[in-house]
């Protein structure tokens, strides 16, 4: 089998991005607004 | 998808694909809209929207409600989707242990997030087989008469402390428990899972006009959580439909034909 060297980094990533949510009293706030998946969802007219 | 992983993975019945459900905020209308579709998850949606965020604020009110409660099939009928959702009669968490006061619940799912699996199909054969990863583990599940190659997800062991010693994290999956426990005993032998939830803890949503069926995740039914405090981690858009505001819909980088896998 070919392996490639890249790693895979979205655990990393999913990392950085809890560390900034989990310091929220709110976590609406900072999800809602970066990710703001309701507004993708019209946008996109989503699935 | 095949066969074998729906039915591990996404329950017993034919699984509607992503591309057959469709929001259409150009084709709302207010009839759907006022359908009387009480659910356990509506009054804490309703708190979802009362407090949306200001950059939010061209999506009026009714609009925005009426999109996360209506699809719109391939032939663009309109379908509630609250009055297709099975309701979960004993669905429940324990309350947040002391050791997570004050934490932030984290609901994760288990495929595609932590660990891919691949379950050969009987038909299909091995042909799905990844190419650029040898197997970390292989689960014998003579239950279904078959085994799962389990591929770990880069850095697993990293992420599963780190959310150890930050979080109350709950997996949530839409999966057999069966499948799920077998596989998560081997990655979590320590729990740092202390729950785990399953497809009986999901909402069945219905599409009548397909007849076809698939698992909703649903984490306002834990209402012994602050919905300040929850965080969905989905891969699935469809799983986001009822709480979009806790969600972070997780994107897919790490697939069986790409080169993202590192020599084991």
């Amino acid at each position: 089998m070919n392996a490639s060297e890249e790693k895979d980094e979205t655990l990393k990533q999913l990392i950085e991005m809890l560390e900034i949510v989990r310091k929220e009293d709110d976590v609406r706030n900072i999800l809602s607004k970066t990710f703001n998946l309701r507004q993708i969802a019209i946008n996109s007219k989503l699935l | 998808m095949n066969f074998l992983k729906r039915i591990f993975k996404r329950g017993k019945l034919p699984t509607v694909t992503e591309s057959n459900l469709k929001f259409n905020s150009q084709k709302l209308n207010n009839t759907v809209f006022n359908r009387s579709t009480p659910s356990s998850s509506l009054e804490v949606i309703e708190d979802n929207h009362v407090t949306k965020s200001s950059d939010q604020s061209e999506i009026s009110e009714s609009n925005a409600n009426t999109l996360l409660r209506t699809i719109i099939d391939s032939e663009g009928k309109h379908e509630d989707i609250f009055s297709n959702l099975s309701q979960i009669s004993n669905s429940s968490l324990p309350d947040q242990e002391l050791e997570y006061k004050g934490r932030i619940t984290l609901f994760l799912p288990l495929d595609e997030v932590l660990l891919f699996s691949y379950i050969p199909d009987e038909n299909l054969g091995m042909h799905e087989f990844p190419k650029y990863k040898e197997y970390d583990y292989r689960v014998e599940l003579p239950e279904y008469k078959t085994f799962a190659f389990l591929y770990y997800r880069d850095y697993l062991e990293e992420f599963l402390n780190y959310i150890d010693a930050n979080f109350e994290p709950i997996l949530y999956t839409t999966g057999d428990q069966l499948y799920v426990d077998k596989i998560m005993n081997l990655i979590d032998p320590n729990r740092i899972f202390p729950y785990r939830l399953y497809n009986k803890d999901c909402h069945l949503f219905k599409n009548s006009s397909q007849n076809a069926a698939e698992y909703l995740k649903d984490i306002n039914l834990f209402t012994n959580r602050s919905i300040k405090k929850k965080i969905l981690i989905e891969f699935s858009p469809l799983n986001f439909v009822i709480s979009p505001d806790n969600s972070n819909l997780y994107s897919n980088s790490f697939s069986y034909t790409d080169r993202t896998f590192s020599s084991k």
